[in-house]
């Protein structure tokens, strides 16, 4: 295919010239060549994905569907719509352009089911309704392009299973329709690409190399607290930021901060400046607002999680703070990705480091992003549950041919390796349950026929699986009713677990303002406003990311070569140095472990890198032991880099050794699961994904106390009649999945057997200092007075600690 | 005591009465399972014979004269046209390794036809023992009464489960059946059920039981 004439003169007008890989996109739709497009955001790539479409519609007056854009995100859908209206109006193209997700009227589905348009761009889960119809084979056939876009962020997940059993049975509609995936900058193109491809489809990589690399600077002024979260220190840094920029995205890592730092911004904003507030659990109607007034360029401010990282193009982002540690390379790339979308211009970005070790977190992930270095990305094996619900799926628009529907499934690249055996068990639960000890033949959802072909029971369990489809499960959350005597308002909603601990006339903070908790009513909870400071933080929940493994090495290898500590502030090199001097710097391929009285008790710290999650539950598992071997451990907390267990007994260098070894955290592992709920709350996933349970049915909605409470009792049930029923196996296999940090810690041992280095001290070492102090910074509330007052104090202790120290050496 | 009798609350979700050999459980809801599996549902129909064994096992343990339970035997009218024969027969042998067996009805089993399978089973809406009300929901009038309908349930240190509730006029039961839910005690809507009475809980953890403060 050849650039027509009105498109080149299109860009003329526009003054843009066409990218080479913009016009090599029209050789691969020609060759039907399937490629998976990587170009850093802003490289107009999503444009270059849909001109081959535009132009092959236009020009052949293609009639029904031929491209599907598949996005992770709904609002993504929203603004590519626009996107690719406007070039249509502007060229007076004759191609149709349609949403479908959750949000589209019964009618317009009717209507689209009926007359497709020539682009549909919708969601995976919307998808897989779609395919879910009688009519769905001809709806599909006549597609030519697939293209999906974020692959990098969909494809790990579970929802990238589902996907891929989409694709999957999109090829067998259409065996030629390309597939093509748009990636932000990736560490295995090539394995993303495989993600994507079929036997029948196999995907190029055209990577678009980013021209400039972004300019990143570390904040930090002396007052770099030893600990804490919350990078209050910086208020007045970051806000000198905001005012000199256009438009500042402040990215932080949890709820809580995001809070926090609105709050405290808003206190020195003198200026009045428009400075706005997102994120993931304020209502549908409140980011739509605030997504329309930065679109109008309307705000100079927004502070924000993750729920703005991907996608949507804000044209106007002109500089990107991170505040706190990064976490992981790829995940501040992407943030930082979200400023200045302009093909030849840096992006700009300050690190605001809230205590000393992430000062050295965000250093490390300047120096290798500097390096070009990313972090790899963790492919598994699909779910299985999931294969269920897509079994159940396809019966609803065709009769199942057993082997022909294993093919398809075979032919998504996550089910590569599935076996035949796995597959008919998982078929047979689909069809009836697959209990062996149940003879009840009346409650199939699948009903075999003469041809030895399988099709659905009946028109409820069509309705009963279309109101489920989907793989995320949100923990049971209350929506947020601000009370007032005109009219009550919904402003969001939050975990149930965070509503359960306040007792009436508590405050607390949500969508920026002081709620006063009044009570919890048919799964709301109602709240008034109020002037009072006074406040509790929202939860924590769902807020901690894991730290890469990639970029702890790069902090490990950081502390261990004093030469790149230039760059660090003086602070920090001072506290390296004095940990030098006074213990050890931990390092590459050994394990520290420092033992040192503090507080009438003996602490030991372990500084693992491992992440917070990981060694909040190697505390768990090596106090257990401890308790076992009555050294009487007392407590112990868990930061991303270090772990401190307190004890009423010195531990001699061999029992430490010995605790830290494969058996024991095999055997502790062992126990601490068969006790702790996580078997029943993956049961409870596996349940609602495989459809075994309803998630919450519109009209009559359970509350999720109700569902947890009857997966349990199944699980105990099936537990005692059929242990080796697929769905408990299932279960035992994705908690593996889902203890990804347990994995983590096992590796870390095994790498370390025997390379454990014990330092025995007289008093806590400066490294120590942030993990002791982390407790209490963590516990904080009260005003915002109080709260400066109780920060103030905890880094006044912990500076005596240190220069107790510096006395010393 | 209750009434001035000893009852004993048994971690099994049972009470035992020694000096009239009784025990008395509430909510069996049998066949809940197979009523979901009706709605499209595919869970594990197993929980009839699960709570019927445990109700044996409490059986042979107390060998108590008369068997109580408090309503809601069976989770719809439709029940006994679905159990499976095997599951029935167990039913029946329970039956007869007691000398009579109270059903009391509750509202999920108000409407059942007295079916004699066993000549132990006398249906009833309640039975009056010592002053002592037998019945499934609470009734206004009565001094003292024992009831289930209620499927009380409480949460303590994030240990969950079923509990017994107590005062000096009223014992709730915990639920019996397999796949029987709870209420949280602690929530608005229970304690607006209960018209805020108070009472002291008892909660059911791995058949032991806990006196919550």
């Amino acid at each position: 295919m050849t650039i027509p004439a009105w498109l080149r003169n299109w860009f003329q007008q526009k003054n843009w010239c066409m990218h080479a890989y913009q016009e090599k996109m029209f050789d691969f739709f020609s060759a039907g060549q399937s490629v998976l497009l990587i170009a850093p955001t802003g490289g107009g790539k999503t444009l270059a994905s849909f001109l081959p479409a535009l132009v092959d519609i236009h020009d052949n007056q293609f009639k029904g569907l031929h491209t599907i854009y598949i996005s992770p995100l709904k609002a993504l859908t929203y603004d590519i719509q626009r996107n690719l209206l406007n070039p249509i109006k502007e060229m007076d193209l004759k191609v149709s352009v349609e949403t479908r997700t959750g949000d589209t009227s019964s009618y317009r589905r009717q209507r689209q089911r009926q007359k497709p348009p020539n682009i549909l761009l919708t969601t995976p889960e919307s998808l897989m309704l779609l395919l879910s119809y009688t009519n769905s084979a001809t709806f599909f056939s006549t597609i030519k392009m697939i293209i999906v876009d974020e692959l990098h962020s969909i494809a790990p997940t579970k929802r990238g299973d589902l996907l891929s059993l989409a694709l999957a049975q999109l090829t067998a509609f259409s065996p030629k329709a390309q597939r093509n995936g748009l990636s932000a900058t990736v560490a295995e193109p090539e394995k993303l690409a495989q993600w994507l491809s079929s036997p029948k489809q196999p995907v190029k990589v055209l990577q678009v190399k980013p021209t400039l690399k972004p300019i990143i600077s570390l904040l930090t002024t002396s007052e770099l607290p030893y600990s804490g979260f919350m990078a209050k220190y910086a208020v007045n840094e970051i806000y000198k930021i905001i005012i000199q920029n256009k438009m500042t995205i402040v990215f932080v890592n949890t709820r809580a901060q995001v809070e926090f730092l609105f709050r405290q911004l808003w206190l020195v904003n003198d200026a009045g400046l428009p400075i706005a507030i997102y994120h993931g659990s304020l209502s549908k109607e409140q980011r739509l607002k605030t997504e329309n007034l930065i679109v109008a360029g309307e705000i100079k401010a927004i502070v924000t999680t993750s729920a703005l990282e991907l996608g949507i193009d804000w044209g106007n982002v002109d500089a990107v703070i991170q505040v706190g540690a990064p976490h992981g390379i790829s995940r501040l790339l992407q943030r930082i990705g979200r400023s200045n979308h302009q093909f030849d211009q840096s992006s700009l970005a300050s690190l605001v480091p809230a205590n000393c070790f992430d000062a050295l977190e965000c250093q490390a992930a300047i120096y290798a992003i500097d390096k070009g270095a990313i972090d790899g990305e963790d492919f598994h094996a699909g779910s299985l549950d999931v294969v269920v619900q897509f079994i159940i799926n396809y019966a609803c628009g065709q009769s199942i041919e057993p082997d022909e529907l294993f093919n398809v499934i075979r032919s998504a690249y996550p089910y590569r390796l599935l076996t035949k055996e796995i597959y008919l068990k998982l078929l047979q639960f689909a069809i009836n349950g697959g209990y062996t000890l149940q003879h009840y033949d009346q409650y199939h959802r699948l009903l075999p026929d003469e041809k030895n072909t399988y099709k659905i029971a009946s028109a409820q369990v069509i309705r009963r699986h279309r109101q489920n489809i989907g793989t995320i499960i949100e923990a049971a959350r209350l929506r947020v009713k601000i009370m007032n005597k005109r009219k009550d308002k919904i402003v969001g909603d939050i975990e149930e677990a965070f509503a359960q601990q306040l007792t009436p006339g508590d405050t607390f903070l949500f969508a920026g303002e002081v709620l006063q908790f009044i009570r919890i009513h048919d799964m709301h909870l109602e709240a008034k406003k109020t002037k009072a400071k006074d406040s509790k933080l929202p939860s924590y929940n769902g807020g901690t990311m894991p730290l890469s493994t990639y970029l702890a090495e790069e902090v490990r290898h950081l502390i261990n070569t004093p030469s790149l500590w230039k760059n660090l502030p003086e602070k920090i090199r001072d506290w390296l140095h004095l940990q030098q001097k006074f213990s050890l710097l931990p390092s590459e391929n050994a394990i520290l472990i420092e033992q040192f009285p503090y507080k009438k008790t003996c602490y030991l710290v372990i500084y693992s890198f491992e992440g917070r999650r990981a060694n909040y539950t190697l505390g768990m598992l090596v106090s257990r032991r401890m308790e076992e071997l009555n050294l009487k451990p007392i407590s112990f907390t868990a930061t991303d880099y270090s772990l401190a267990i307190s004890a009423l007994r010195h531990v001699d260098e061999n029992t430490i050794q010995s605790l830290f070894t494969q058996d024991v955290m095999d055997m502790e592992l062992e126990k601490w699961l068969l006790q702790s709920p996580l078997l029943k709350r993956t049961f409870r996933q596996v349940a609602i994904i495989s459809g075994l349970t309803e998630r919450q049915i519109a009209g009559k909605r359970k509350t999720m106390k109700q569902v947890t409470f009857s997966t349990d009792l199944i699980y105990d049930v099936l537990m005692r009649y059929e242990p080796e029923h697929i769905l408990l196996a299932i279960t035992r296999h994705d908690v593996t999945k889902v203890l990804l940090d347990i994995e983590r810690l096992k590796i870390m041992i095994q790498r370390f057997q025997g390379k454990i280095i014990i330092k025995e001290l007289t008093r806590p070492s400066p490294f120590s200092v942030p993990v002791l102090t982390t407790f209490k910074t963590e516990r904080v509330v009260g005003d915002a007075q109080e709260e400066l007052l109780s920060y103030a104090e905890i880094e006044a202790q912990a500076k005596g600690m240190i220069d107790e120290v510096r006395k010393i050496v | 005591m209750f009434a001035n009798h000893r009852l004993i609350f048994d971690g099994n979700a049972c009470i035992y009465w020694p000096t009239k050999e009784m025990v008395i459980v509430a909510d069996l809801h049998l066949e809940k399972g197979s009523y979901l599996a009706e709605k499209g549902n595919p869970i594990p129909l197993y929980d009839t014979i699960d709570t019927l064994s445990r109700l044996e096992k409490i059986v042979d343990y107390y060998q108590p004269k008369t068997l109580v339970s408090l309503g809601d035997n069976i989770h719809d009218i439709d029940a006994l046209n679905r159990i499976y024969p095997q599951h029935k027969l167990l039913l029946e042998k329970i039956a007869n390794e007691v000398r009579q067996w109270v059903w009391v009805m509750g509202n999920h089993d108000k409407n059942v036809k007295p079916l004699n399978w066993a000549s132990s089973m006398i249906f009833s809406a309640s039975v009056n023992i010592d002053n002592i009300l037998l019945t499934h929901d609470l009734v206004h009038e009565s001094a003292f009464q024992i009831v289930g309908h209620y499927h009380p349930k409480t949460t303590v240190k994030n240990i969950s489960g079923k509990c017994f509730l107590h005062n000096d006029s009223k014992i709730i039961m915990p639920s019996f059946g397999s796949y029987t839910g709870g209420f949280e005690i602690e929530s608005t809507a229970f304690k607006k059920a209960l018209n805020h009475e108070l009472f002291n809980a008892f909660l059911l953890h791995n058949q032991k039981i806990w006196r919550v403060k």
